[in-house]
């Protein structure tokens, strides 16, 4: 576990961006994200968590065009790396080994308050 | 760029782009750019501002925001010493812009040296004393009917009363006079013979280096030496013990013996009076015991001084010390319409703030140092505007080191330092220049203020000046720095940088204030220039130019031997007359007098006296309105013979000259009647309404005689003069002066006035002429490619030169209009301490104005006319 310290919002910032696969920037990251989870990110805690991935070595990140709704900014395009491809893994195989443990009934909440 | 146009909250833009990592501030700003763009379209501005903000704020965060100690101490020690490197390089490279620098600043720390040195002193006066501020000194009132006059002088009696209050720890009476010193059979006039109580010495700070303070000055006729008293009448030898012949309080006529009892330290300059040696007051309790008697309280003649315990509250003691003279002096028919109220004045505020008549000494003026303190900033103001505006205009050039810096690197706050290091180099370099003109011009400073101090003996006007030229320095080098480390690195090596258009306004502004202060000074000078030819050619209303004035100092062998000396010396054809009196016409005293009104009521009136003989009118060539002269000879009538002027009598209210013949006129308490009025003159300096006199007949002890003599061959007259002395009064002391000497001491403070004025203002033009031709050199090297094309294709050389300099004329034009008003204010409130002046006229101005603008023009002529003359092939030419 010490291994690969993914947090989980990090874990979600990368899923995103392994979906985004070579459009994934900043705006486009935030707005996935806010789609699918129906919740508002800042673009501060968004940023703050990719330079965090980077700087683990998750992700890289390459300079892209700049175009004119920008302001002549230009932007800057992530990918997954493959140590951040092995720490997703990780994760995710840790996560599967615990949902596979799980008795049927913990989950299946009516036959549960029954057999009490 | 968007057609929209909107564009996010500025402020916060700068606030993002400033705090995060440069690594990350363009995506981040782009992606908040982005979101703006598309929150606009979707729900409006404010949400988009809001938003954005928000997304601002929420972005300080450690791991956006940039590293501020990467940035920190980026200076080092070999920094600086490049700074140093290149600072002098830019120096050698531009000499011509540095010694306009050097000359305006040395200029204006050189003047601010002299007066903060000035400014300084006049400000130390009396604070050697170690009490200071417990010392004060008694002060008088009187009021009557005419009016409400404050003395400096106080009676001798109430000394003796107020030593017993408790506030008291002690009181001295001080007298300070000057007379003639008999020794080794040769006449001296001596002047700063002080009288004081043996209390002197426990009050101020004053010691003895030989003698005993508590018994020096106990016995009547006692003397204690200055050092350089002593050096002068005893040489090396010791004169404890001897005596010293001195006139004062003498009864013989020949002089009394005073014994020396001590010898003390020169007593320091900045106090508000001196001496040369100091008497007991005994002598005077001693000869003229009446000084202490209930009449005594209405004498002004001495001054009571006092030390108070600590702790004494000076406003509850004022209210003790205030109704003292109604307490002790039981109302007598005389003095019954007369009060007199004391009040306390604090030691340190008599020299600059006291302005009460019979002053011990001359005192100084707060206002003097409030003015030349403006001065004396004002000039290094236009100094430091100097520097400014040339290193703005000179910015241009360096715009390529400044863009090669920034490229390779160059932090700001680097660049800022850098160009504050040159600046305050070329101010430091300019005090070292500036102190070394200080002690050269050490006389210079001597000859206008009298003070015998010197700039570098002060260690800490040294640290101030070293201060305030680092201030100067940092403060006059900031603009610059800061505009120079704003440059745009791509701007400039593109292609060639132009002029911003920021600058130009405070530039121009910054040389239309130098030419203001000029204009404003060079008004000043002429304002007063021509107040004092006024003074010196005005009617005076009497011959002054025809008079010799002859000081006898108490010698009885000449007064009575006067009527054998007028006789032989009127055969003299180049005398005309002689007259004897007791005072000058300059300086009077005024005094109390006591006559009738219109009604027939009495009134009391504050005149000035003087005592004359019958021959004074005509020696001084006054003109009689009504009545007669007086009798001749000396008159001992019970009722004397007054004579006024024409202010006195409109102070009383007669209705005519003639009405006042006749009436009783008492003077001091002695019975008198009006015998005649005369027309108004000048017996005090121009500062001052003519006020009341009366003059009554001289006493057989006079003390002046005033010769009405053949002034144009003046050799020959004092030569006459002499020779007639030296006969009959062979070992008096032979004391004459012209009216020319009385008229330079009137108006010292003025004369010192208008010399400074005028170096001031050279200064001031200096300053601003250097700084619109340093303006005029950057102008035309800038253009230099415009004036080659111009030259081409047809113009003149004075087409070119008008070009360059038009801006700057206009500059200077515009300061004309703003100086005027301001010049204006100021030299009317300066002319209102003359109550005889002369009106501001504009010629003056125009004169001033004139003046200003020719000395301009040539300044800018010299360079515009230079680049007007270039070969334009050579300007034009790329290599």
């Amino acid at each position: 576990m010490k291994k690969y310290q993914l947090g989980e919002f990090e874990e979600v910032v990368m899923l995103t961006v392994g979906v985004l696969y070579k459009q994934a920037y900043g705006v486009s990251i935030k707005k996935e994200i806010e789609a699918r989870l129906s919740s508002k990110v800042s673009v501060g805690a968004l940023q703050s968590a990719l330079k965090r991935l980077e700087d683990k070595g998750y992700l890289k990140s390459r300079r892209g065009e700049a175009t004119q709704e920008r302001a002549g900014r230009p932007k800057r395009y992530f990918e997954i790396t493959a140590l951040g491809k092995k720490a997703m893994e990780y994760t995710k195989t840790t996560r599967d080994e615990f949902w596979r443990d799980i008795p049927k009934m913990a989950l299946d909440i009516k036959t549960a308050a029954i057999s009490r | 760029m968007k057609e929209t146009g909107a564009r996010p909250p500025t402020i916060f833009r700068h606030f993002f782009r400033w705090f995060c990592h440069p690594s990350l501030v363009d995506f981040i700003e782009g992606d908040l750019i982005e979101l703006y763009e598309e929150r606009l379209t979707e729900s409006g501005k404010l949400n988009a501002d809001v938003n954005f903000i928000l997304d601002v704020l929420l972005l300080l965060r450690p791991s956006i925001m940039k590293s501020f100690e990467e940035y920190g101490n980026l200076n080092t020690y070999g920094m600086y010493k490049s700074y140093f490197k290149t600072g002098l390089r830019n120096i050698i490279k531009e000499k011509i812009f540095f010694c306009i620098n050097i000359v305006g600043l040395t200029a204006g720390l050189t003047c601010f040296a002299f007066i903060a040195l000035w400014v300084n002193d006049e400000l130390s006066f009396d604070k050697f004393n170690k009490n200071y501020d417990r010392i004060i000194r008694v002060i008088r009132t009187s009021k009557t009917e005419s009016g409400i006059v404050e003395s400096a002088g106080t009676g001798a009696p109430m000394a003796l009363v107020i030593n017993d209050f408790p506030e008291v720890e002690h009181v001295a009476r001080l007298d300070m006079r000057g007379d003639i010193i008999t020794h080794k059979g040769q006449q001296f006039h001596q002047d700063g013979i002080l009288l004081a109580d043996p209390s002197f010495f426990d009050i101020f700070s004053y010691t003895l280096s030989k003698g005993n303070t508590s018994t020096a000055l106990s016995e009547p006729f006692s003397l204690v030496l200055t050092e350089s008293a002593s050096k002068k009448y005893f040489g090396p030898n010791d004169p404890i013990g001897e005596t010293l012949t001195i006139n004062l309080h003498d009864s013989t006529g020949y002089g009394a013996l005073y014994k020396i009892t001590g010898i003390m330290p020169d007593p320091p300059k900045n106090a508000h009076f001196t001496f040369a040696m100091v008497a007991s007051f005994k002598t005077i309790e001693t000869v003229n015991p009446s000084v202490l008697k209930i009449a005594g309280w209405d004498d002004a003649s001495f001054y009571t001084y006092l030390l108070l315990k600590e702790g004494v509250n000076q406003k509850a003691f004022a209210e003790k010390i205030m109704h003292l003279h109604k307490k002790y002096v039981r109302p007598s028919a005389s003095l019954s319409n007369k009060t007199y109220f004391f009040s306390p004045q604090p030691l340190c505020d008599i020299y600059l703030r006291s302005r009460l008549q019979n002053e011990i000494a001359a005192t100084g003026d707060i206002n003097q140092v409030y003015l030349f303190s403006a001065i004396g900033i004002f000039i290094l103001l236009l100094a430091g505007i100097n520097y400014i505006n040339l290193a703005v205009a000179g910015s241009v050039k360096r715009a390529k080191e400044v863009g090669i810096k920034k490229v390779v690197g160059a932090a700001k706050s680097q660049l800022i330092a850098q160009y504050l290091c040159e600046s305050v180099l070329t101010s430091l370099i300019a005090l070292v220049i500036s102190l070394s003109l200080c002690a050269l011009l050490q006389p210079v400073f001597f000859d206008i203020t009298g003070k015998d101090i010197f700039p570098l003996s002060s260690p800490f006007l040294l640290l101030v000046m070293t201060g305030v030229s680092a201030l100067l320095g940092v403060l006059a080098g900031l603009y610059p720095a800061v505009v120079l480390s704003g440059f745009i690195p791509v701007r400039i090596l593109k292609g060639s940088y132009q002029q911003g258009k920021g600058g130009v306004f405070l530039r121009k502004s910054l040389v239309v204030a130098q030419f203001t202060t000029t204009i404003v000074f060079v008004t000043g000078i002429i304002v007063v220039n021509s107040q004092m030819s006024y003074i010196k050619q005005r009617d005076l209303g009497f011959n002054k130019d025809a008079l010799i004035f002859l000081r006898i100092h108490g010698n009885t062998d000449v007064i009575n031997g006067y009527n054998a000396f007028k006789n032989e010396l009127l055969q003299n054809p180049l005398i005309y007359a002689i007259a004897r009196s007791n005072a000058v016409p300059i300086g009077l005293g005024i005094d109390d007098s006591e006559t009738e009104d219109q009604n027939g009521k009495p009134i009391h009136l504050n005149t000035a006296t003087l005592r004359v003989d019958s021959e004074y009118l005509g020696v001084f060539g006054l003109k009689l309105v009504a009545g007669r002269n007086f009798p001749s000879g000396i008159t001992t009538d019970t009722i004397q013979p007054v004579v006024l002027n024409e202010a006195a009598v409109d102070a009383v209210g007669w209705e005519s000259v003639q009405d006042a013949i006749g009436k009783p006129f008492k003077i001091n308490g002695k019975n008198g009647e009006v015998i005649g009025v005369i027309k108004n003159f000048h017996f005090s300096s121009l500062h001052d309404r003519i006020e009341p006199l009366a003059m009554h007949p001289v006493s057989p002890r006079f003390s002046r005689l005033t010769l009405n003599a053949n002034v144009s061959n003046a050799g020959a007259a004092t030569a006459s003069i002499e020779q007639v002395w030296r006969k009959h009064f062979p070992s008096a002391l032979l004391d004459y002066s012209f009216f020319d000497a009385q008229l330079g001491e009137q108006y010292r403070a003025e004369g010192r006035f208008a010399k400074i004025i005028m170096y001031a203002s050279a200064m001031s033009l200096l300053i601003a002429c250097l700084g619109l031709y340093g303006l005029i050199l950057h102008a035309s090297s800038q253009k230099v490619k415009e004036i080659g094309i111009r030259k081409v294709l047809g113009a003149s050389v004075n087409g070119i030169a008008l070009m360059l300099s038009k801006d700057f004329l206009k500059l200077v034009v515009i300061s004309i209009f703003m100086a005027v008003p301001l010049a204006w204010y100021i030299m009317s409130t300066w002319l209102e301490n003359f109550a005889y002046r002369i009106a501001i006229a504009g010629w003056m101005f125009v004169a001033a104005g004139f003046m200003v603008v020719i000395i301009a023009l040539v300044t800018v002529s010299l360079e515009a006319i230079k680049a007007g003359l270039t070969n334009p092939v050579k300007s034009l030419r790329s290599e």
